[in-house]
C-alpha cells in the first residue's frame, strides 16, 4: 500500500518532466527563430526542472519499493474490532 | 619499493561529451543539402546492427550522398522532380563527381572524421555503460551505471542502449524535419548553421531526455530493495538537511543561552555570598 505522498510525488514528477520537455521544445523554437538568449535561458531552466522531476520520480519509485518490502515483512494486522469466530460448542 | 600513484581518471561522461561536441562542431562545416545528413542517420540506425557492419554502411552511403550533394538539390527536390513538379533549387542532373571543388573535398574529409568520431563515440559509450561494475549488484541482472553525470537518470543494459540508439536516429530525423521546415529557398549559410546547431543539439537532447526518462523509470522499477532503501535515505537526507541544520542550530544556541544564563546566575550568587 503506497501512501498518498508517494502518488503525489510520482504524478508531480511526471508532470514536471513533461513540462520541462515541452519547455525545452519551446526553447528550441526560440533559438531557431533567432532569440538565442531567451531560448538559452528557457533551456537551462527546463533542464533544472527536468532534473527535479526525475528526482521526484526516482524517490517515488524507491519509496514504493521500500513500502512493498515492508508490507511483505510486516503485514497489516487485523483490526481489533473485527468480529471473532465463535468457538465450536460454546 | 616505489609505488607509482596512478593518474586520476577523468569523469566518465567527459569522453562521451567530447565526442558529441566534436561531432556537432564538424557537422556545422559540412553539407548544404539534406543529403549530407543521411550518413549520420545511417550510422544511427546501424546502431541496431552489429558494430562491424555500421562503418561499412556509412562508407557506402558517403560517396552516394556526396554525389547527390553536388547536384545542389536535397531529397525534397528529388521527390518533387520524381513527382513531375518543377525543380525549385539547384540544377539536377548537371553535376557529376568531376565537379567536386576544393570545399567539397574538405567536406569529404570532414565527413570521414565525423564517421570516425561517431564510431569511436559509440564504442566509448558502450564500453563505459556496459563494462563498468554495478555499484548495487542485485538479482535483476541489470547493466552497469551510466556514463552520464549524476544529474541525468541512469539506465543500464543492452536493451535500453538499443532504445537510446533509436532515440538518436529519431534526433537525426528531427534535424532533417527542422531544416526542411525552417529554411527557405534563399536561406543563408548562417541560418543553416543556426538551424542545424539548434536542431541537432536540441532535437537530439529533447528526444534523448524523453526516451531516457521512460527507460530509467522502467529501470528503477526493477531496482532491489537495498538500492531503493539507499535512494530513499539519500533523498530524505537531501530534503531534510536544511531543516535538520536549522533545528541543530536552534538547539545549539539554546544550549549556549542556557549555559550563559546559568553562569550569570552563578556569578550573581557568588558575588552575593562574598559580600560582608
Amino acid at each position: 500500500m503506497i501512501g498518498l505522498s508517494g502518488w503525489i510525488r510520482e504524478i508531480l514528477g511526471w508532470l514536471m518532466t513533461l513540462a520541462s520537455l515541452y519547455a525545452f521544445f519551446v526553447a528550441l523554437g526560440l533559438i531557431v527563430n533567432r532569440q538565442v538568449i531567451g531560448g538559452g535561458a528557457l533551456g537551462i531552466l527546463s533542464l533544472f526542472m527536468y532534473r527535479s522531476g526525475v528526482g521526484f520520480l526516482k524517490m517515488a519509485v524507491a519509496a514504493r519499493i521500500c513500502q512493498q518490502a515492508q508490507d511483505r515483512v510486516y503485514p497489516v494486522p487485523a483490526r481489533p474490532g473485527a468480529p471473532r469466530q465463535r468457538r465450536q460448542g460454546a | 619499493m616505489s609505488a607509482s600513484r596512478p593518474a586520476a581518471p577523468l569523469p566518465a561522461f567527459v569522453p562521451a561529451l567530447g565526442w558529441a561536441l566534436t561531432l556537432l562542431v564538424l557537422l556545422q562545416f559540412t553539407g548544404r543539402t539534406t543529403w549530407m545528413l543521411v550518413p549520420p542517420a545511417v550510422l544511427a540506425l546501424a546502431g541496431f546492427l552489429p558494430l562491424p557492419v555500421a562503418p561499412g554502411f556509412f562508407f557506402a552511403c558517403l560517396p552516394v550522398c556526396l554525389l547527390l550533394e553536388t547536384t545542389g538539390g536535397g531529397p525534397e527536390e528529388w521527390f518533387d522532380a520524381l513527382l513531375g513538379a518543377p525543380v525549385r533549387r539547384g540544377s539536377l542532373g548537371e553535376a557529376s563527381l568531376l565537379d567536386l571543388q576544393a570545399d567539397e573535398l574538405v567536406s569529404v574529409l570532414l565527413w570521414l572524421a565525423i564517421g570516425l568520431c561517431w564510431i569511436s563515440g559509440f564504442r566509448e559509450l558502450a564500453h563505459l555503460s556496459m563494462l563498468k561494475s554495478d555499484p548495487f549488484p542485485g538479482p535483476s541482472g541489470r547493466g552497469g551505471p551510466s556514463p552520464l553525470p549524476r544529474s541525468m537518470p541512469s539506465a543500464g543494459g543492452r536493451g535500453w542502449a538499443a532504445i537510446e540508439m533509436l532515440a538518436l536516429g529519431a534526433g537525426i530525423l528531427v534535424v532533417i524535419i527542422f531544416e526542411t521546415a525552417f529554411l527557405g529557398e534563399q536561406a543563408g549559410y548562417s541560418a543553416l548553421l543556426r538551424v542545424r546547431l539548434a536542431s541537432l543539439g536540441g532535437g537530439f537532447l529533447l528526444i534523448f531526455l524523453g526516451v531516457r526518462t521512460v527507460t530509467s523509470y522502467l529501470h528503477w522499477n526493477a531496482m532491489p530493495v537495498l538500492e531503493a532503501g539507499l535512494v530513499a535515505q539519500e533523498a530524505a537526507w537531501r530534503e531534510g538537511t536544511v531543516e535538520l541544520g536549522a533545528l541543530n542550530r536552534w538547539l545549539t544556541w539554546m544550549r549556549v543561552g542556557t549555559r550563559r544564563r546559568a553562569e550569570r546566575r552563578w556569578r550573581i550568587l557568588s558575588r552575593g555570598r562574598t559580600k560582608p
